[in-house]
C-alpha cells in the first residue's frame, strides 16, 4: 500500500472494518479486507477501474449487502443516501412528484416536506423542471435530480457511485460543484467514480480500489508523493532493466526519489547499449500511481 | 408512507396509456363484442335469427303445407344450386331442401327426404334449433296425414287443423332456476373482468422489473422502507385497481351493452358475495403477477411470460369459450386454472344469486393460490436480490 490507512480519528462519520464480501461461497472476494474512517465534512474519492469493486463496496456501506466479514459502522437510515449510477426514479412521475414519493419514503416529516422538496429543487438548479415529467427531462437534468432526491433527508453521509456517468460537460461540471457545496455544508461524501480528474477536483482523500483491495488510500499529495516519473521508450529492447517497470507499447519507466539523478539513469541506460526513441520527466499524476500499483489503466 | 406508495403507481399508471388499454378497453371492447355474439347461444326464448332460403322439389302439396308450416315468409329458390350459391356468398346461413318424393315418402311412412344445409359459420347451437322447428312441422304434417286417413271413419278428423291449435310451437317451455336467467353479458361481462385482472401482470411485472434495473428498489431499501411494505405498495395500489376494474366492467355490462343491442347486466346480487369473488380473484391474480415478475429479467420477457400465461389460463378457465359451451366432456378442464375459480365465482354471483358462504371453496381456492404464488415470487425476488 502506498500510503497507510489514515490514524484513528476521534469523531468518524464513516467506519468501514475490514469488510469482507464475496458474491457466491466459490467465488473470489468482491471486496477484501477493506478499512478506513471518514472524518465529518470529508470527501473520500473512491478510484479504480470498471470490476474493480467500487459498487459492492458502497452497496455493502449502504446496507444493501451484507458483508461476510467486518462492520460498517455509519449513521442510521435516512441519516446516509446512496446515489447510484441507475437514475432510480419513476419517469412517468415529474420531478416534484418523485422527491413528495421519495421524501415519504425517507421519513421527512410531513410538515417539512415541500420545504426541503423545494430546498433541494434549488440545489439541484431543477426549480423550472420542477413539474416536468422526469422522462421528458435531458440526461443532464436526470442525473440532478437522482442526486436531489438523495439529498431528500439531508443525509449526514452521502455515496455517490459515478454520479457523472453519461453525462455532458456542462452537467459534470454542476453535480462536482454541488459535491462541493455539500462538503462546506459538513457533509460526508463517498464519491466513487473512474475519472481521476473529477477525484482530484473535490476530493479530501483518495482511496484507490482493485480486485476488491484498497492498495491506497491517503491524501492526494501523499499518495501522488514527492517522487518524479522518468519514462523512457526503448522500441529495441528486449532484455529486462533491473528496477524499471515495463508500461507496454516499448515504454518503460522508473520512479526518482529527490535525490536521484535523472542524468544518472539516463547514463545507465547508454552503458547498457539501450537506445531511446523518447523520453519523458515530471510530477506523478493518479493515472502514473494507478498504472504503478496496478500495471494496468484507469480506464480499463 | 403506503398511501405515497398508493399515489405514485395511481399517478404512474394514469400516464401508461398500454396499461390502461390493457386493464379497461380489452375488456370492454371483449364485453362489447362477445355479448353480441353468444347472445343466442345463452337466451332460453330465442327465435331464430338464421336466414334460410327454401327449395321445393317436390312441388306437392304435401311439400307446400310444410313449407306454409315452418316458415311462410322464408325466401324460395327455383333449385338447389342457386341456394349453395346464395350461401357461398353468405347471402343466407341455412338452404332447406324439400327432395322429390315428400310426399310419397311421407305416405308410405318413410324417412321423407329433407334436409337443411349450412353454411360453414353458422352456429350449431342455432342449427339445432333450427332443425327442431322442421322437425315439429313434419311431426305436424304426419298427424295431419293420419287424421286424414282417418277421415273415412269419423269425418271430423279430417277438419282438425293442428297448425291452428298450436301444433307447430314448441311445447316445452324453457325456464331458469334463477330468478335473473344466464345471459350473454352475464357470462361476458365476469369472463372478461377476470381475464383483465389477471393481466394485471403486465403491469405490475414491467413495473417491478423497471424498479430493479434501475436501482429504484435498491434505493427503496437503502432509504430503510421494510420489505413488506415495498411489498404492499405494489399490491395495495393493485388490488384497488382490480375494484376498479370490477366497478367499471359492471358498468359497461349495465349500460354500455344495451346501447348496442345486448342484454343488460343484471346487479340483483349480494354485493358481499360480489366484494368476495372480487377481492379473492385480485389476490390470485397479484400472486401470479409477483411470481411472474420474479421469473422474468426484462419487461420484454415479462410481457411474453405474462401475456402467453393469462392466454393460456383463459383457454383454460373457459373465458374465451364459455365452459357452458363447451363438451361435457371439456368442462373439467377448467378446474385446472385460477381464472376458472373466479370466473365460477362471479358467474355464481351473477347468475345464480350465490351468497358468499356458495362462492366460499372457490374463493379460498383463489386465495390459496395467491398466497402460494406470492410467497413463491417473494421467495425468488428476495434470492435475486
Amino acid at each position: 500500500m502506498l500510503a497507510p490507512v489514515s490514524s484513528v480519528m476521534h469523531s468518524a462519520a464513516l467506519v468501514v472494518s475490514h469488510l469482507h464480501y464475496r458474491y457466491r461461497p466459490d467465488a473470489p472476494w468482491a471486496v477484501e479486507g477493506v478499512d478506513f474512517r471518514l472524518a465529518p465534512g470529508e470527501v473520500l474519492g473512491l478510484l479504480g477501474p470498471n470490476g474493480a469493486g467500487k459498487s459492492t463496496l458502497l452497496r455493502i456501506v449502504s446496507g444493501l449487502l451484507q458483508p461476510e466479514r467486518g462492520s460498517v459502522e455509519k449513521p442510521p437510515a435516512p441519516g446516509f443516501a446512496l446515489v447510484g449510477q441507475e437514475n432510480a426514479f419513476y419517469l412517468r412521475l415529474t420531478c416534484r412528484e418523485n422527491l413528495a414519493f421519495f421524501a415519504a419514503a425517507a421519513r421527512v416529516p410531513e410538515t417539512q416536506r415541500r420545504q426541503r422538496i423545494d430546498e433541494v429543487l434549488r440545489l439541484t438548479a431543477l426549480q423550472d423542471l420542477a413539474d416536468r415529467r422526469s422522462e421528458q427531462c435531458s440526461g443532464g437534468a436526470r442525473r440532478r435530480l437522482n442526486l436531489a432526491i438523495g439529498l431528500l433527508a439531508d443525509p449526514a453521509l452521502l455515496l455517490l457511485d459515478e454520479p457523472t456517468a453519461n453525462v455532458d460537460p456542462q452537467a459534470r461540471a454542476f453535480l462536482l460543484d454541488a459535491v462541493r457545496a455539500l462538503r462546506a455544508r459538513g457533509k460526508t461524501v463517498v464519491y466513487a467514480s473512474h475519472y481521476m480528474e473529477e477525484v482530484e477536483a473535490v476530493c479530501d482523500r483518495i482511496a484507490i480500489i482493485d480486485g476488491g483491495r484498497l492498495i491506497a488510500f491517503g491524501h492526494l499529495n501523499e499518495i501522488l508523493g514527492e517522487q518524479r516519473r522518468l519514462r523512457v521508450r526503448a522500441p529495441d529492447t528486449t532484455a529486462v532493466l533491473a528496477g524499471w517497470q515495463k508500461d507496454g507499447d516499448g515504454s518503460w519507466s522508473i520512479e526518482l526519489g529527490v535525490h536521484d539523478s535523472l542524468g544518472g539513469k539516463l547514463a545507465q541506460l547508454e552503458a547498457q547499449g539501450i537506445r531511446l526513441s523518447n523520453v519523458q520527466f515530471g510530477a506523478r499524476n493518479l493515472e502514473d500511481v494507478f498504472l504503478s500499483l496496478t500495471h494496468r489503466s484507469l480506464r480499463d | 408512507m403506503l398511501r405515497a406508495f398508493i399515489t405514485k403507481e395511481f399517478l404512474s399508471l394514469r400516464r401508461d396509456p398500454h396499461a390502461l388499454a390493457v386493464l379497461f378497453l380489452m375488456p370492454t371492447a371483449f364485453i362489447l363484442v362477445m355479448s353480441l355474439a353468444l347472445r343466442d347461444s345463452f337466451r332460453l326464448d330465442a327465435s331464430s335469427p338464421l336466414r334460410v332460403l327454401l327449395v321445393d322439389e317436390d312441388r306437392t302439396a304435401e311439400s307446400r303445407r310444410l313449407l306454409t308450416l315452418v316458415t311462410p315468409s322464408a325466401q324460395s329458390v327455383p333449385d338447389v344450386a342457386t341456394g349453395q350459391a346464395a350461401l357461398g356468398r353468405r347471402e343466407a346461413d341455412a338452404l332447406a331442401v324439400v327432395g322429390s318424393g315428400f310426399s310419397r315418402a311421407l305416405a308410405q311412412r318413410q324417412a321423407p327426404p329433407l334436409s337443411l344445409l349450412a353454411e360453414p359459420g353458422t352456429p350449431l347451437a342455432l342449427l339445432e334449433r333450427e332443425r327442431g322447428r322442421w322437425e315439429r312441422a313434419l311431426g305436424t304434417l304426419r298427424a295431419e296425414a293420419a287424421l286424414h286417413s282417418l277421415a273415412s271413419i269419423a269425418p271430423a278428423l279430417g277438419d282438425i287443423d293442428l297448425a291452428a291449435q298450436g301444433g307447430t310451437q314448441a311445447g316445452v317451455t324453457l325456464r331458469s332456476t334463477s330468478p335473473v336467467p344466464l345471459t350473454s353479458v352475464q357470462q361476458s361481462v365476469p369472463a372478461w373482468l377476470v381475464f383483465a385482472m389477471f393481466f394485471v401482470a403486465l403491469p405490475v411485472s414491467t413495473l417491478l422489473i423497471g424498479e430493479r434495473q434501475q436501482g429504484t428498489l435498491d434505493r427503496l431499501r437503502s432509504l430503510g422502507v421494510p420489505p413488506l411494505l415495498l411489498v404492499l405498495g405494489k399490491l395495495v395500489p393493485f388490488y384497488l385497481v382490480h375494484l376498479l376494474q370490477v366497478v367499471a366492467m359492471l358498468a359497461v355490462g349495465r349500460w354500455i351493452v344495451p346501447l348496442i343491442g345486448g342484454d343488460a347486466l343484471s346487479l340483483a346480487v349480494d354485493p358481499l358475495a360480489l366484494f368476495l369473488a372480487a377481492s379473492a380473484t385480485s389476490i390470485a391474480a397479484l400472486g401470479l403477477s409477483l411470481l411472474i415478475a420474479s421469473f422474468a429479467r426484462t419487461a420484454e420477457q415479462a410481457t411474453i411470460a405474462a401475456g402467453g400465461t393469462n392466454i393460456i389460463l383463459g383457454a383454460l378457465g373457459g373465458i374465451m369459450v364459455p365452459k357452458q359451451v363447451m363438451p361435457a366432456a371439456m368442462q373439467p378442464i377448467t378446474r385446472f386454472s385460477p381464472m376458472g375459480w373466479g370466473l365460477d365465482a362471479f358467474v355464481d354471483v351473477f347468475a345464480r344469486q350465490a351468497t358468499s358462504a356458495s362462492i366460499a371453496l372457490a374463493c379460498a381456492a383463489l386465495v390459496l393460490f395467491g398466497v402460494v404464488a406470492l410467497a413463491l415470487g417473494i421467495h425468488r425476488l428476495r434470492a435475486s436480490a
